[in-house]
């Protein structure tokens, strides 16, 4: 991918990002994935899952994203581009100070992040079809999901071990 | 007290860089360093950034160090403050893509992988259903959410999806509303 195109894809993203670096990848899927086929939802899967191992900010996968779709310059791009809107938090911060008392500047935050919990939601959906396809891997797929949703395990955690057992399975053949 | 860039860049390395857990577990420890250890800020002032750098767009941690290193030091503090934050998880990240690629062909590379992405796919699936629970609590809420999803799901562009959100909560949402 060119780097300009993907600049302006990564910025594009990012202004409409909010909560957290997840809301990112439904809007990554649609443009990368369904509308270029640049990359497939399998390897988006594993930039998100790299992320995850990282410490630090979660949304660092998009420098992963980039190493993947146009090298080294790739990986620099996507992450300035990610950044651009952080920037902003400095003029911004001046602005709002201004003009958060305005019903309609709340009402568009709310609205907004309502929104991107249903792309969250839809996401699961579309981005399932590809990792997973059969018992053991819905298995997995649930387990994980307990073990954070319910016993509040760390992610990384549940990730490097779901990784752990695959290893495992395949080592001794089974899998 | 005038800290100096490098101190700044260790500081936001050290509380952000090189944590796990992201922005709720940085919050506590960088307010302990800046506001109780280092005194460079009062309790109010960091928490109000803190709030804001949640409500705006991308990386919340990189919003919170910018605008936390331009307090403390102006443009360049802002810099310092988001050198340490980025380039820990910037090469670790880069570090474990490069390993990646280099043995995703190898058979046992690929199970593991097979048995690591329906992993990713439930933690997104309990995040996604945490913030549905959050905002459950309004029916119009819950009609947006479902109307965004179905959208996504029929192949609507998720730029207009999530304008077309901010656009009913500037019309018809009110600070009552976001849970």
């Amino acid at each position: 991918m060119r780097l300009d195109d993907l600049f302006l894809l990564v910025l594009r993203v990012s202004w409409l990002t909010f909560g957290g670096g997840g809301t990112a990848i439904p809007l990554l899927q649609h443009e990368i994935v369904d509308q270029r086929g640049a990359l497939g939802a399998r390897e988006l899967l594993t930039a998100v899952a790299i992320g995850r191992f990282c410490p630090g900010p979660n949304s660092l996968y998009i420098s992963s994203l980039g190493y993947m779709l146009a090298g080294w310059p790739g990986s620099v791009v996507a992450l300035a581009a990610m950044l651009v809107p952080c920037v902003s938090i400095l003029p911004i911060q001046w602005v709002y100070g201004r003009v958060r008392a305005l019903r309609a500047v709340q009402g568009f935050a709310i609205g907004v992040s309502v929104g991107a919990t249903g792309l969250i939601v839809a996401s699961v959906w579309t981005l399932s079809g590809g990792a997973v396809s059969d018992a053991p891997t819905l298995a997995i797929a649930v387990l994980a999901a307990l073990l954070v949703g319910w016993r509040g395990a760390s992610g990384p955690l549940v990730i490097g071990g779901a990784l752990a057992l695959g290893l495992a399975a395949a080592g001794i053949g089974v899998w | 007290v005038r800290l100096s860039l490098i101190a700044i860049a260790l500081i936001f390395a050290r509380h952000g860089g090189l944590v796990f857990g992201g922005a709720a577990t940085v919050g506590p420890t960088l307010e302990a360093e800046l506001v109780g250890r280092r005194q460079v800020m009062s309790r109010d002032d960091f928490w109000l950034t803190y709030g804001l750098a949640q409500m705006m767009p991308s990386i919340i941690l990189a919003n919170l160090a910018i605008s936390l290193g331009y307090r403390l030091r102006g443009p360049l503090g802002a810099a310092a403050a988001l050198t340490g934050l980025i380039v820990p998880s910037f090469l670790t990240a880069m570090a474990l893509t490069l390993l990646f690629l280099a043995n995703q062909d190898l058979a046992l590379v690929r199970t593991g992988m097979r048995a690591m992405l329906p992993a990713v796919i439930g933690i997104v699936a309990i995040a996604a259903l945490k913030l549905a629970r959050y905002h459950a609590g309004k029916p119009a809420n819950l009609a947006l959410i479902g109307a965004v999803a179905a959208g996504l799901v029929a192949g609507v562009s998720p730029l207009w999806l999530i304008l077309g959100a901010g656009l009913c909560g500037a019309l018809f949402m009110r600070p009552t509303d976001a849970a």
